[in-house]
């Protein structure tokens, strides 16, 4: 962890103060604006940013200036009073700089968000820019490298009314994405220590030549490694912790030259082990090197006077972190402030959103961008998303406003989806296939692809600021599509708009655009505009608009349509024109377009989008923990390997041999806001739907193991009773995680004793839906063996983290099938070879072995599930086979 | 037996002829580090090769001392190859002062402590010197075998002083480091630990003189031989020292321990068991 920038207690401008850390700038009594306070970690070089939230009782103008100083600004000026200091004022919406505004930029308010940031990695050009809730406001060149440092002003003519506060990576992540690091020290780097069981160096043409790998392994060293997997059902779902590996090496220091490491700790540095030839004449080619293992330091110990102890942890441990998330705001309600906001993974149900502000009526509902809302509840009873006006907006930050002036009742709940930044969710089809927008065409002939229909009018394509068309005088014209349709089911989104309208009776109907279901009169349509005159196909939208003449022209109509059956798609511009002035400008109109929207939820659960196995591991690994995809970058220092989990999901190019292709349509996740939470539970949740683990790979990788039969899979070898050191243990393979019942598509509120007394909405159906932890029931009739048949009853049925039935039906067949036949489980210690790896199978022929059980017979397909006691030091390694 | 003993530590090394490695690979202190295994490598001298092709080491310190025993540890220098050293004095204009024994005359040979190298058993009663030099001929048997520009390494370098030991009936030597552990069906599981000797030996009774009183030679005795060896125990024990080729297969480079000496009937003295672990070359 490197330490964030904090304002500096000792660099603070009479009557400012410090709260909470040293984060928060306030000011104890009446003070004008002439005074700052300086930050800690001036930089003169890379590129830096952080953020600022600015809140209070007392207004801004003339009191708060925020931006970057050097260390000769004084601290009885206002951030660029002075020569040596920039300032964004921000009520003014000004950047100042010795003391008058050098550049007028947009102004904020309370309760945005202020980036400040530097470049100063070009020496000959360093700049300083501003963004307001994550736009860019303004870039300054600096006059030179600095050092520049943070510096805030705040003041007013009551003390404690107004506050900053300052993040640069005290809470977690960014307000807005920034590729720029947060401000912070920066750590010193550890040189790379090379070590050997004996003395070498790489020869002259391995990639780093003549490197020295120094022998200072004490001969007690011992390693104790260890990999394992065990996914449900092998433990109860969403039980027990990684049983990761770990270690020690015990270092010789009597020659000081591990002081540096122990000094530093050296928590988190990479420890790769590698096997390596006999060195010849103290020489050996690195490129022979064998990757053994990795690992992560956990710390450096000095044991005694000349004995350095490194302890070892699975990089899998790097889960066990907190799930790294955006905090609620410090202004936010009491009970949320500087909580973590909650985070939700693919399709979730009934969460409850975090109350943001109940005076703007904003709630939380995730940390970050949420692709699709589905129904959004007061107490079980459903918002409806189409009424006028709309009931709530969600914002572009995961917040969701309730508009209707009343907070909710009972406790609000809402089902969404949330995809990863690299999940596509399908994308919006134009029908129109862009024709509208802009139209193309011959001038004074129709547009292309369109064609006009009776009651035939004059539509002619006119040449303009942009390409339109225009109608002349008529009471009815349609313009035809010759391709689009709209389906039955699908929702649309329509666009329209109108850039001139001229000539209309105004006592009449006036102007109306229609989408229509027939070509030859407005029989089925619903109004962009006006008076609704038919709408058969309600839900329908009009445009609280004024009258066409009461507009500011141009003006955009939006609506959204739901065919109740399939149709072509005919625009309609409805008439009542009274003049023909000659110019023919009764009405232009330069875009329309009609977009079919991706499926969300309002009413069904069906219609919501979980995310497959690859993006939501991809979101907790890469988004949350800092892990990279092993085919992207190999040597990053935390990797990750989606081949298995892309497999499962359908999706691999090219599919892992013997790993099923579930094509599950996804998973869900919440944590909710303020709660505790870590990486390795999150992706817990999603693991044991899949019936999978984690493990690490010999090269430390972070692989994917899941259920698989050994007996339909290679064998790498053969595994005797000669191989073994002492007797191996055979026992019977237990599996305390199955059941023949199931659950899935969780509630993550159930609204027991929540519930609105409604009963038209909230029927008994309903009411038992959301009242339950999980939506769904499910069973499986795959058959077990007896010994496994105990699992039929008395075992609580499972949730499975799946939001589709037949997902979740296929995940219980699935892992039944396994126990379709007698699992036993072989232990013992053998001579270490590379190919004993996680998740090979091989064939274990234990019949010349003693007290071998009589319910085994004949030799069988075995999969290691853990490596334990593996010391590559002694070359010993414990097994641990199931099959 | 003749005991080398206070190896010098604080010697400053220039080389003639070849080149050290780059970076921590050339790094010389390694030469003096206790530690075999640790190399030093150089880079042979580049050019046209004959036998009178050499690369020279030198190490110069402040303090003199009257060397007795020295040897080149764990090097990659070919079997057969000749190696001289030469001592010099305050006063010397260069590196003229012959040290006698083998030191104009061995070549490079295969030691019992897995690596190669050689030990050099020098005259007794010379004078101090406070520098030597090692100048290594591309003469294997007769023949230039060394190739231009070719990586070689030393792993320990080490003039110092000796004393001849009389002691009881033959050293001991142990060898431990050899673990196999067995499976079921008796195959070895080799681990790669290198194996090590372990020489023990009891000095023979000893006058007062001999223990306390300046009686060996050169006005050693053992009392102040245990006092050197307490404060650093890295030795090289040369068991059998009558001529160069035992000398070298009874050479024992490690650490000293068990010092201490027991009274004994008529005014006689032993050294208590003096147990030598050898810190091998491979």
């Amino acid at each position: 962890m490197t330490t964030p920038t904090l304002f500096a207690a000792a660099q603070l401008g009479t009557s400012l103060a410090l709260e909470r850390g040293d984060t928060v700038l306030t000011y104890t009594t009446s003070a004008d604006i002439n005074r700052c306070c300086r930050c800690t970690e001036p930089k003169d070089s890379g590129r830096w940013r952080a953020e600022f939230y600015l809140w209070g009782d007392a207004a801004i103008a003339n009191a708060v200036s925020i931006g970057v100083v050097k260390s000769t600004h004084p601290l009885t000026n206002y951030v660029g009073g002075h020569a040596d200091g920039y300032g964004y004022r921000v009520a003014e919406g000004q950047i100042h700089n010795n003391g008058s505004s050098i550049a007028g930029v947009t102004a904020g308010a309370k309760k945005q968000i202020i980036e400040v940031s530097v470049d100063l990695t070009d020496a000959g050009d360093p700049i300083a820019q501003w963004r307001l809730d994550g736009v860019v406001i303004h870039t300054q060149d600096l006059p030179d490298t600095g050092p520049w440092m943070l510096a805030v002003t705040v003041s007013g003519s009551t003390g404690y009314d107004l506050f900053v506060m300052i993040s640069s990576g005290q809470r977690g992540k960014a307000e807005y994405e920034s590729p720029l690091p947060w401000w912070t020290a920066v750590r010193t780097a550890m040189p790379m220590l090379r070590i050997a069981e004996r003395g070498f160096i790489s020869s002259a043409d391995s990639s780093t030549p003549l490197a020295r790998y120094r022998g200072l392994l004490r001969e007690d060293s011992r390693l104790s490694l260890r990999r394992s997997v065990r996914a449900w059902p092998m433990r109860q779902p969403n039980a027990g912790g990684f049983s990761g590996g770990g270690g020690s090496l015990r270092l010789a220091s009597s020659d000081r030259s591990l002081d540096a490491l122990v000094n530093a700790g050296g928590s988190g540095a990479r420890v790769r082990l590698l096997r390596v030839p006999d060195p010849v004449d103290g020489v050996v080619d690195m490129a022979e090197a064998v990757a053994v293992d990795e690992l992560i330091l956990d710390r450096a110990e000095a044991i005694d006077d000349n004995t350095v102890e490194l302890v070892l942890s699975d990089p899998i441990s790097v889960l066990e972190a907190a799930l790294s998330r955006r905090l609620a705001p410090p202004y936010a309600a009491e009970a949320s402030a500087d909580q973590p906001l909650p985070v939700s993974i693919g399709a979730v149900r009934s969460i409850t959103p975090m109350l943001i502000s109940s005076a703007d009526r904003k709630f939380a509902l995730h940390d970050d961008d949420v692709t699709g809302l589905g129904t959004v509840r007061d107490g079980g009873f459903p918002y409806n998303p189409l009424a006028d006006p709309t009931p709530y907006e969600l914002n572009t930050r995961g917040e969701l406003i309730i508009i209707e002036l009343a907070l909710p009742t009972y406790l609000l709940t809402a089902d969404l989806h949330v995809a990863t930044v690299d999940y596509a969710p399908p994308a919006v089809v134009d029908i129109l296939d862009g024709d509208g927008d802009p139209f193309a065409g011959t001038i004074d002939a129709v547009p292309t692809n369109f064609t006009t229909a009776a009651p035939a009018g004059d539509v002619k394509l006119i040449s303009g600021g942009r390409t339109r068309w225009r109608q002349d005088t008529g009471i009815e014209t349609f313009l035809l599509h010759d391709t689009a349709e709209c389906e039955a089911g699908k929702k649309y989104k329509i666009t329209v708009t109108l850039d001139q309208i001229a000539g209309l009776n105004p006592a009449s109907t006036r102007g109306k655009f229609a989408l229509c279901s027939d070509s030859t009169a407005p029989s089925a349509f619903f109004t962009l505009q006006g008076t609704a005159v038919d709408s058969p196909n309600t839900p329908g939208y009009q445009d609280p608009g004024d009258e066409a003449e009461g507009l500011s022209l141009p003006h955009t109509f939006t609506a959204f349509y739901y065919p109740s059956t399939t149709h072509d798609v005919y625009l309609a511009y409805l008439g009542n024109t009274t003049i023909d002035n000659g110019l023919q400008t009764d009405c232009i109109v330069s875009l329309v377009t009609v977009e079919e929207i991706p499926p969300v939820s309002y009413t069904d659960d069906e219609e919501a989008e979980p995310l497959p196995l690859t993006p939501t591991l991809q979101r907790l690994l890469e988004g949350n923990a800092g892990f990279v995809n092993v085919a992207d970058n190999p040597n990053a220092a935390r990797r990750w390997d989606s081949t298995v989990a892309e497999t499962l999901d359908g999706t691999a190019g090219s599919p892992v041999a013997d790993v099923p292709e579930l094509a599950y349509a996804g998973t869900g996740i919440h944590v909710a806001g303020g709660e505790e939470a870590t990486i390795e539970t999150a992706a817990r949740v999603a693991l044991d739907a899949y019936a999978c683990d984690f493990y690490r790979k010999p090269d430390g990788t972070i692989g994917i193991w899941t259920l698989t039969l050994p007996e339909d899979r290679t064998p790498t070898g053969t595994i005797t009773r000669a191989t073994f050191f002492d007797e191996p243990k055979i026992r019977r393979h237990r599996a305390p995680g199955l059941s023949r019942q199931a659950r899935c598509r969780r509630n993550w509120t159930p609204l027991a004793g929540n519930m609105s007394t409604d009963t038209t909405e909230l029927t008994p159906d309903v009411r038992a839906k959301l009242a339950a932890d999980y939506r769904i029931g499910l069973i499986s009739g795959v058959a077990v063996t007896p010994f496994y048949e105990r699992a039929a009853a008395g075992v609580p049925p499972k949730g499975l983290a799946l939001d589709k039935r037949a997902d979740g039906q296929h995940a219980m067949d699935r892992v039944r099938a396994y126990y379709a036949t007698d699992r036993f489980e072989v232990e013992g210690v053998v001579p270490w070879r590379d190919a004993y790896e996680i998740g090979t199978v091989w064939l274990v022929d234990y019949t010349d072995i003693r007290d071998v059980p009589p319910y085994i017979t004949g030799p069988r397909n075995m999969e290691i599930i853990d490596l334990f006691d593996f010391d590559p030091i002694a070359g010993t390694v414990g097994l641990l086979l199931v099959g | 037996m003749r005991l080398g003993h206070s190896i010098p530590r604080d010697w400053s090394y220039s080389i003639a002829g070849g080149a050290w490695a780059s970076g921590d690979a050339g790094n010389p202190a390694y030469l003096c580090d206790r530690a075999p295994q640790e190399r030093t490598y150089f880079t042979w001298p580049a050019g046209a090769q004959t036998t009178a092709t050499t690369c020279t080491i030198t190490a110069t310190r402040t303090g003199s001392f009257v060397p007795g025993l020295a040897c080149l540890l764990n090097t990659s220098l070919p079997v057969g190859t000749l190696v001289k050293l030469w001592g010099r004095r305050v006063g010397d204009a260069g590196y003229t002062y012959a040290l006698g024994g083998n030191t104009q005359t061995s070549r490079v040979v295969e030691l019992p402590d897995g690596g190669r190298g050689i030990v050099w058993v020098l005259d007794a009663e010379l004078d101090a010197i406070y520098a030597f030099q090692v100048v290594i001929y591309n003469d294997v048997f007769g023949a230039a075998v060394l190739t231009a520009e070719s990586l070689q390494s030393i792993g320990e370098l080490a003039v110092m002083p000796a004393s001849v030991i009389d002691h009881e009936t033959g050293p001991t030597e142990r060898w431990s480091g050899l673990t196999a552990t067995w499976t079921l069906g008796s195959q070895p599981n080799l681990s790669g630990r290198t194996p090590q000797r372990t020489v023990t030996l009891r000095s023979v009774p000893m006058t007062h003189a001999e223990a306390r009183g300046e009686g060996l030679a050169e006005d050693m005795d053992w009392q102040q031989l245990c006092n050197l060896i307490a404060r650093d125990p890295v030795v090289l024990a040369v068991l059998y020292d009558s001529d160069a080729t035992l000398a070298q297969r009874s050479a024992v480079f490690g650490v000293a321990s068990g010092l201490g000496m027991t009274g004994l009937k008529g005014r006689r003295q032993q050294t208590d068991t003096l147990s030598i672990i050898e810190a091998p070359s491979g």
